[in-house]
């Protein structure tokens, strides 16, 4: 759990590199370098082919979520019965439920990214671009909400919203935005002050072109690289909650759901565990192999 | 720095005042309250119940009632725990939290620095390669995976550890009486500092190798320094300033926020005693806790400004 | 063994390994329990994992044996007037406090009152209002000495109940009954159980409380039956998880557990088989229904639900920790009373779903026009289980039940509220009586969360409350309950059985309805 609001702290520092992201003209380049990246690359497949199963998965069984099988409970995984994951502790086929569970894991973690994502720029590129004593009052705020016990918090949201678990992760993402506006804003920042934004400025051109031509473009790297950070930790944090009853809740089930029934079967039917675990753990992997990835090819300095 | 220091601390009050604010009304606002357990109870002994804790009132009145003795350093006592006063929770939680939290991140930092380290000056060599799967590992794998798997290991079949207990059990203990007092801590720690490990390996594996890139080492270098002395001399003090940042806010979070260790373990901690607080609608409980965490929050950040200035003279606090 | 020698000298000269190598000195029992105890103050406590605790630590005017039988504790004797509303107790001479004061008919008065003033926010007070005022006294509405109460002299203290009450010596018998020394809690009020101030009457004192991890009692040498206690230290060790109960008790860190993953039942039976103790309990898990609310006020729907529920295959496949299908509201495990059951329960599986379906169209629903309702239930693994599977049952017949999963004091106050459909349910009997059942669902009581009401069910049971003539007693229950149950007001879904781990070395542990085992009545004979 302290993983959470300390990683998003640290990655901001990772983010140091790719906030060098100069212009435009470095996108094809950066590109280049990207798919050269075996590592990442090997997380956009992985990641591809786990988002491509969360889809057709449950499709391609003949069981569905709710199909409960007293004849074969805990069953392992077998060819033969087309239970290819086994099944759980009710003999719901596990195939069915990973698969579904990875859709609302990935969704959660894509829903709150986004939600975190839209408010932090907003608010960091405001700051950044009215600058003063706007800026400062802004940035001050954002402080004061760095002492929020964020888990603590969160803990809080759930056990009000309960029964809704999308709208607890929106409510996750209202607290999260933090780092974003932070990086956010200090990018504006120090784009504002390059010539050629003061020279569209002295040249009369309207506020709205600037920040479309100069600042978002130049903003974007940075954004790209921490979302693909915070996607992993939004799944992480579902997963906590899940483990601790707080999560997700049936008929939909979640890889933080399977993780944590599994683990109490650990000897009687390991693979309850094992095949959740063995995909969250590659979707972690890939996610922060692509931002690795993004973070050298957006900074020119990295070959 | 002095001023800033005091200014940041003021600042510090009103940030924590509105954050216990606005704990209070969202606690509130939960469905349920302390008096729905298990056994329905007869109406005119939970409006006795409900009068002694003052959760006939209206909330606002309710709120001034707690921020006024709060002020004065009374949490009351645990509505679900009538023989505990918050104090006394949080004296219990407090130590074992630290004791759990500081050893994770202590062992964090040298094992996950020195392995950044590594990595860094052997950049893309198999070492690098190594030490950064390892590295990924601790982020994938979370600690309640990880921690039945230790307690199968080296509680229930090696018996080596105790499982859930502070209590001395286990044959290490039995072997090592001296080791007594830490055996309890061991397998949480581990669980613990992983994912902290983890994070700072790959923290301070790029900042080194940033720091190795610049200028001035390459000056050092070209001065005829031995790779040694510059990276003792130059290079580590650079590539510590984003792990000290981290720390800062991990120390607060790993201290009051391994709830999920503290579970699977059974310790005493601060994140223990929180959720059950939110669980059992404990409202005084999970709100002095809240003001412990923001509390230390607040002041780590404020630790981590004043190291940073130390560390990189080119930053300076009262800008 | 000259190492052992060696090691246990070592272990001595510590002080921090003590704990560790004492076991082997003085009879210790680690027994784990379900939660840290929420106070160690009878009165103030609400029973649950504190009871057993309490038990241990105080001995009332009535206790429970080895065997789960309630029998004189404190009283040495008692008898009871003709006509069932006077009580006299003669304490056993000599009793004293665990600080050495006496103790006396007194304290009994003191602590009957005690639970009565509602300051004390006695959770159970009702319980006790069979005694003469005792209710008044608890809505302040007359003095507490006006309470049917007395100390007729130092060892004699006698009850006046304003009507017969069958289960009075069943709730002497419970912990919200036992003493508490009057001069402790006067001086120290809120603290007097600290570990410092607490003073008892039990077989056992209080020697240390770490909160959620240990509570240390120690051997009461003041008790009066001393003599024959044999373990010396008792440590509860609340544990939460129940994957980690089940492995410190395999790693004998604790010596009993009363509760294990029930996924884990196949893994227990095959591994721990002789350390596995099932055995029937006073508790129910049921479904209740919202009765007031159409369309459950139908009959027909209610019967449906009901009937269609296959019980038996439920208990054999998925539920098979040694509950048993409940097709009557009263327990088997309830003793002198032989429960009625629905007509339903002997019937084919296939026959009741055929009926099942007749009466939803009966009633008016159909493949186009389906039954949809709210089942709610709680965040639990066992709840989540049976939850799923009744809402797959239900789908057989074309109903659609959606699946709300709230947290347990949510449920609970949704359910109290009258703000549900369908919801689980679960009631454990603080006594050991059918009344303690029936009398949930009597109109306008607390726990009638389904809010039936039938006239004929309350007047029988108004006349099994008030009688002292057991055979006439019983029969109205049963006639309560035959209405109860043809009314299917609630869906009883299995009786609970009482699932522990008892160590082999574990001496004079019984299974018992009761679920008590008094830490003074056992031996735990560790190999070393």
């Amino acid at each position: 759990m302290t993983l959470f609001a300390a990683q998003t702290a640290a990655q901001e520092k990772l983010m140091g590199a790719a906030a060098r992201v100069q212009g435009r003209s470095l996108w094809a380049d950066a590109r280049r370098r990207f798919v050269k990246n075996r590592a990442a690359m090997t997380g956009v497949c992985i990641l591809g082919l786990i988002s491509f199963m969360a889809v057709i998965g449950p499709l391609l069984s003949p069981y569905t979520l709710e199909d409960l099988a007293w004849e074969s409970i805990s069953q392992a995984p077998s060819w033969a019965d087309k239970h290819w994951f086994g099944t759980d502790d009710t003999g719901r086929d596990l195939w069915v439920s990973v698969w579904s569970g990875a859709r609302v894991s990935l969704t959660i973690g894509l829903l709150t990214t986004l939600v975190s994502l839209s408010i932090g720029v907003t608010y960091g590129a405001t700051a950044g671009f009215i600058g003063g004593r706007t800026d400062m009052a802004m940035m001050r705020f954002v402080d004061v909400l760095y002492a929020l016990p964020l888990l603590f918090f969160i803990i809080i949201l759930v056990t009000v919203f309960g029964r809704n678990i999308y709208l607890v992760f929106l409510a996750i993402g209202c607290v999260e935005w933090l780092t974003m506006a932070r990086i956010v804003r200090g990018q504006t920042l120090a784009v504002k002050k390059k010539e050629y934004v003061e020279a569209a400025h002295a040249a009369g051109v309207a506020t709205p072109a600037i920040l479309r031509r100069h600042i978002i473009p130049n903003v974007i790297g940075p954004v790209i690289v921490y979302v693909t950070l915070l996607v992993p930790i939004n799944i992480l944090v579902e997963s906590y909650l899940s483990f601790l009853g707080l999560g997700v809740q049936e008929p939909l089930t979640s890889w933080g759901v399977l993780i944590s029934r599994g683990a109490n079967t650990l000897e009687t039917a390991p693979w309850m565990l094992i095949i959740p675990a063995i995909l969250l753990a590659l979707t972690m992997f890939s996610f922060n192999f692509i931002g690795d990835g993004l973070r050298d090819a957006l900074d020119p300095k990295e070959r | 720095m002095t001023s800033y220091a005091l200014r940041r601390l003021l600042i510090a009050i009103p940030t924590v005042f509105l954050i216990v604010g606005l704990s209070f009304v969202l606690m509130h606002t939960a469905p349920g309250g302390p008096f729905d357990a298990d056994a329905a109870l007869e109406p005119a002994v939970v409006a006795n119940l409900r009068a002694a804790y003052d959760l006939d009132k209206p909330l606002l009145e309710q709120f001034v009632i707690y921020a006024g003795r709060a002020m004065r350093g009374e949490f009351g006592p645990s509505i679900v725990y009538p023989d505990r006063t918050v104090t006394q929770i949080i004296a219990t939680g407090l130590p074992v939290s630290l004791r759990l939290g500081l050893t994770a991140l202590t062992l964090a930092t040298l094992i996950g620095g020195t392995l950044g380290i590594v990595g860094a000056l052997k950049r893309n060599s198999a070492a690098d390669y190594a030490v950064m799967t390892v590295a990924m590992t601790g982020i994938a794998v979370p600690s309640f995976v990880l921690a039945p798997l230790l307690t199968l290991l080296f509680g229930v079949t090696l018996r080596l550890l105790p499982i859930a207990t502070l209590e001395p059990s286990g044959s290490l203990a039995r072997t090592y009486p001296w080791l007594g007092p830490y055996v309890p801590y061991i397998m949480p720690v581990i669980a613990l500092m992983l994912p902290q490990v983890a994070v700072i390996a790959r923290l301070s594996r790029a900042a080194m190798i940033e720091v190795l890139n610049q200028a001035y080492i390459r000056t050092a270098r070209a001065k005829g320094l031995t790779e040694n002395r510059v990276v003792t001399r130059h290079a580590l003090r650079a590539a510590l300033l984003p792990v000290v940042s981290y720390l800062g806010p991990a120390v607060a979070s790993v201290v009051t926020g391994a709830v999920v260790v503290e579970q699977i373990f059974q310790l005493p901690g601060m994140g223990r005693f929180f959720i059950q607080g939110a669980l059992n609608r404990d409202y005084p409980v999970v709100l002095g806790i809240v003001i412990v965490f923001a509390g230390a929050v607040v002041l780590m950040n404020l630790v981590v400004d004043l190291l940073y200035g130390v560390l990189d003279p080119k930053v300076r606090v009262d800008q | 063994m000259i190492a052992r020698r060696t090691l246990l000298l070592a272990g001595t000269s510590c002080a921090l390994s003590f704990a560790a190598h004492a076991a082997q000195a003085k009879m210790v029992f680690n027994r784990g329990t379900a939660s840290d105890p929420d106070s160690l103050d009878p009165h103030v406590s609400g029973g649950n994992s504190a009871a057993a605790l309490i038990y241990d630590l105080y001995l009332g005017l009535m206790t429970v044996d080895g065997k789960g039988e309630i029998v004189p504790g404190a009283a040495e004797s008692h008898t009871v007037s003709t006509d069932g509303l006077t009580y006299t107790f003669k304490l056993r001479p000599n009793l004293t406090w665990s600080d050495g004061s006496p103790l006396t008919a007194e304290d009994f008065v003191y602590s009957a009152r005690r639970v009565q003033d509602p300051e004390t926010l006695a959770r159970y007070a009702q319980w006790f209002w069979s005694i003469k005022n005792a209710e008044a006294v608890h809505s302040k509405t007359a003095a507490a000495e006006t309470m049917g109460v007395k100390a007729v002299d130092a060892r004699t203290v006698q009850f006046t109940l304003s009507s017969p009450s069958p289960v009075f010596l069943e709730t002497l018998a419970s912990f919200q009954a036992l003493p508490v020394p009057r001069k402790v809690v006067e001086k120290f009020g809120r603290a007097w159980t600290d570990p410092a101030n607490i003073v008892t009457n039990g077989a056992y004192t209080l020697k240390e409380r770490v909160p959620q991890t240990r509570i240390t009692l120690v051997k009461n040498p003041k008790f009066y039956d001393a003599a024959n206690v044999k373990i010396e230290e008792v440590n509860y060790f609340p544990t939460e998880n129940l994957g980690t109960v089940l492995n410190r008790f395999r790693a004998k860190e604790l010596d009993i557990a009363l509760n294990f993953p029930p996924d884990q039942i196949d893994f227990i039976r095959q591994n721990l088989a002789k350390e596995l103790h099932i055995a029937p309990s006073l508790g129910i898990y049921y479904f209740v229904i919202n009765n007031t609310k159409p369309p459950f006020t139908d009959i027909r729907v209610r019967k449906a639900l009901s009937m269609v529920i296959d019980r038996d295959g439920m208990v054999q496949k998925l539920f098979n920790t040694g509950v048993t299908p409940a097709y009557s509201f009263v327990p088997p495990a309830v003793p002198g009373y032989t429960a009625s059951k629905a007509s339903i329960a002997g019937q084919p599986q296939a026959a009741r779903v055929a009926e099942a379906k007749k009466l939803l169209a009966e009633a008016g629903f159909s493949p186009a026009n389906p039954l949809k309702f709210k089942l709610t239930f709680n965040t639990l693994e066992e709840d989540r289980k049976m939850a799923v599977a009744l809402a797959a049952m239900w789908r057989a017949l074309g109903v659609e039940a959606e699946l709300v999963n709230v947290e347990f004091r949510d449920l609970q106050r949704q359910v109290r509220t009258g703000n549900y459909d369908v919801a689980r349910y679960a009631y454990f009997a603080p006594f050991a009586d059918a009344g303690a059942f029936l009398n949930l669902l009597r109109t306008g009581d607390i726990s009638n969360v389904s809010k039936f009401a039938n006239a004929e069910f309350d007047k029988l049971m108004n006349e099994a409350n008030t009688t002292a003539d057991q055979p006439k007693r019983v029969a109205a229950m049963q006639a309560a309950e035959k209405i109860l149950m043809e009314s299917y007001a609630v869906i009883p879904i299995y009786h609970y059985a009482g699932r522990r781990l008892v160590h082999q070395y574990v001496k004079g542990w019984t299974d018992n309805v009761r679920n008590v085992n008094l830490s003074r009545y056992i031996a735990v004979e560790r190999p070393l």
